[in-house]
């Protein structure tokens, strides 16, 4: 039966038990050659079989390690020794590399029976996807799942990645949800990796690429081409716009700048009249009979000397007619005519 | 006595046959069931190191890891009696390796008849949805169904099944170009759509623009003209409260101021002779 001890402990303690075994039968020291022979072979055969417990682990794996088939320790990197076979078994993972698995493509050949897929509104949209995962804990990855890091993690993937885009539009996987398809199918892979025990943390769920299907991937270039036909007819609308408002805006001010000139102006004027007529005014009170006269005496200086004149003599009857001839006459200084006229009546000209 | 040489041979041959027989190793993967000439003694659900009857007993070993139960693709009617392809696939494990001994035996035996067991649920469970809820809301409730169907079933098989998921659910090949065409048409609407939005957005916007224009325009005229008659108005009033003073003397003022700009050069007036202006003409002294 296996016993806890040391192994070489415990050998000594087997072969010294042997040899007094055969002691007892009177055979020590002289007997048989044979039997010592078997015994240095079966020694020899057991120490090497020991010496078999010796292995190393390179620095980015652990060993997990089990006597009789129990899941005993790990061992990380280093020289170690662990019970050979049949009583102990070891196996090496390598637990720090991080693995990619690629579901719609292997390495640059599209594989499209894995990357069409069905969107929520049922249309078809060509999907490709990198997985990249590590091994977080040894035990589960060894011993609860078969092929975690294979099939199993391959068609989970695969399932979630689909219900995940079959939760949306085909508008909403090609352009915005993005970044959500990854966030949830990350969660959902993850969910399902836990459920099957598989020890394997998702690192990152990535979209390679995600586009229609090449039959009808013109069509779909035609709708960004709408777009952009959109966006720029939009934009000319938007610079009609910042040119005409602005000429709008400027001619409004201009309109009421001159109302405004206007204003000013009017009231200027009319201010330095009213005060021109008040100065007169004040100087005119203190004299008003002798101003009066000097004004109007003034202003007929002015205007007088340039112009036409007939006087008429208010006592003599028929001024009129004479007037009306003189009208007729060439010569501006005729004799003085008889008239009722009075004040500067201007008549026919 | 030279008999211990063989005897010890013997023992060693003994030994090689007869621990493997003793000793069984159950591994952290396995399960194990010891039976005696076929009849089923007990199971090992546990890894470790077990005792038998050598040579009367033996030990078979199961699979104790999770499964899996990968169905092929098949052609489904939905309840609306379109077709789908789905793919499904099962995760379970042996949890009874007694039963599992007595019903199925070997994991090859135990895969093909859970694929048929998940087989004909999923096709009993899809033939009760529509298509479009298969492939997109009722997914995972569809798997669930299926797994809760199958559970009991399987389970007599000594297998517990923990998950159902449908990996792929696809259009057959033949409506794939169908869904072509549909897909283009609907894109062609986009496309059209987005077209018909720029032009109205455009139209919207320069009219909107014009309008603004004209507003600002006709704004600016009328506060504008209010400002003109305001300063009109001031005017007046600068003007009437002026004139109020003396409203005689302006007129003789005025009056005068207006004599010197309409008469011009070619104006000719006729004057009385007794006027003011020509009081002096007669004699030196006033005359009233």
């Amino acid at each position: 039966m296996y016993r806890q001890d040391d192994p070489e402990v415990n050998l000594e303690q087997i072969l010294e038990r042997i040899s007094n075994f055969f002691k007892r039968f009177g055979l020590g020291g002289g007997g048989s050659g044979i039997v010592y022979g078997l015994l240095v072979v079966i020694v020899v055969g057991v120490i090497v079989w020991l010496g078999t417990g010796f292995y190393t682990v390179a620095p980015a794996e652990v060993a997990a390690l089990r006597r009789f088939g129990i899941f005993e320790d790990t061992a990380p990197s280093g020289l170690h020794w662990w019970w050979p076979n049949p009583i102990g078994n070891r196996s090496v993972v390598d637990v720090q590399q991080r693995r990619r698995l690629e579901i719609g493509i292997r390495g640059a050949t599209p594989f499209l029976e894995e990357s069409q897929m069905i969107t929520g509104d049922e249309n078809i949209v060509d999907v490709q996807l990198l997985v990249q995962y590590e091994i977080k804990d040894i035990e589960k990855f060894l011993f609860r799942s078969v092929d975690p890091a294979g099939q199993t993690i391959k068609d989970a993937s695969e399932s979630a990645l689909r219900q995940v885009v079959g939760a949306r539009g085909i508008d909403d996987v090609l352009t915005i949800e993005k970044e959500a398809v990854q966030v949830d199918t990350k969660e959902l892979l993850q969910q399902l990796m836990d459920t099957y025990e598989t020890g394997i943390r998702i690192a990152e769920v990535k979209l390679l690429n995600v586009n229609p299907p090449a039959e009808v991937q013109d069509a779909f270039d035609d709708v960004v081409r709408a777009r952009e036909d959109k966006e720029r007819i939009i934009n000319l609308a938007d610079a009609y716009e910042e040119d005409i408002l602005p000429r709008a805006r400027g001619d409004a001010q201009r309109i009421l700048q001159e109302a405004e000139g206007f204003r000013a102006q009017r009231v200027n004027d009319a201010t330095g009249q009213a005060g021109r007529f008040t100065s007169i005014l004040e100087e005119y009170r203190k004299s008003p009979e002798v101003t009066r006269q000097r004004l109007y005496l003034e202003a007929m200086e002015d205007v007088l000397p340039g112009i036409t004149k007939y006087i008429v003599d208010s006592a003599n009857g028929g001024g009129l007619l004479q007037l009306l001839n003189l009208n007729n006459g060439q010569t501006p200084l005729g004799p003085a005519a008889p008239s009722v006229q009075s004040g500067p009546a201007a008549p026919n000209q | 006595m030279r008999i211990f040489a063989p005897l010890l041979i013997i023992a060693l041959v003994f030994a090689a046959i007869v621990l493997p027989q003793v000793f069984v190793v159950v591994d952290e993967t396995e399960l194990a069931i010891i039976t005696r000439f076929g009849d089923p003694q007990r199971s090992i659900r546990s890894p470790g190191l077990y005792v038998k009857t050598p040579f009367i007993d033996s030990a078979t070993k199961f699979e104790k890891r999770l499964l899996l139960f990968d169905a092929p693709a098949e052609s489904l009617l939905t309840s609306d009696k379109k077709r789908l392809i789905i793919d499904v696939y099962a995760r379970g494990r042996i949890t009874d390796p007694l039963l599992f001994f007595q019903r199925v035996r070997s994991v090859l035996e135990a895969r093909s008849r859970v694929i048929d067991i998940v087989a004909s649920e999923l096709r009993r469970e899809i033939a009760e949805d529509l298509q479009s809820d298969i492939i997109s809301g009722k997914r995972e409730e569809i798997e669930n169904q299926v797994r809760d169907g199958v559970r009991p079933i399987v389970a007599e098989l000594g297998i517990d099944i923990i998950d159902v998921r449908i990996k792929r659910a696809d259009f057959p090949q033949a409506i794939a170009s169908s869904v072509y065409e549909r897909m283009k048409a609907e894109r062609q609407r986009i496309a059209d759509r987005e077209r018909a939005e720029g032009a109205e957005a455009d139209l919207q916007k320069r009219a909107e623009v014009d309008r603004e224009s004209i507003e600002i325009r006709s704004e600016a005229q009328k506060n504008s003209d209010i400002i003109r008659g305001e300063a009109e108005a001031s005017a007046i009033s600068i003007f009437a409260e002026s004139l109020e003073q003396d409203p005689e003397f302006y007129r003789f003022q005025r009056t005068l101021e207006a004599y010197r700009i309409f008469m011009t050069d070619n104006t000719t007036i006729v004057l009385p002779a007794d006027s003011d202006l020509f009081e002096f003409l007669k004699s030196p002294s006033a005359s009233n």
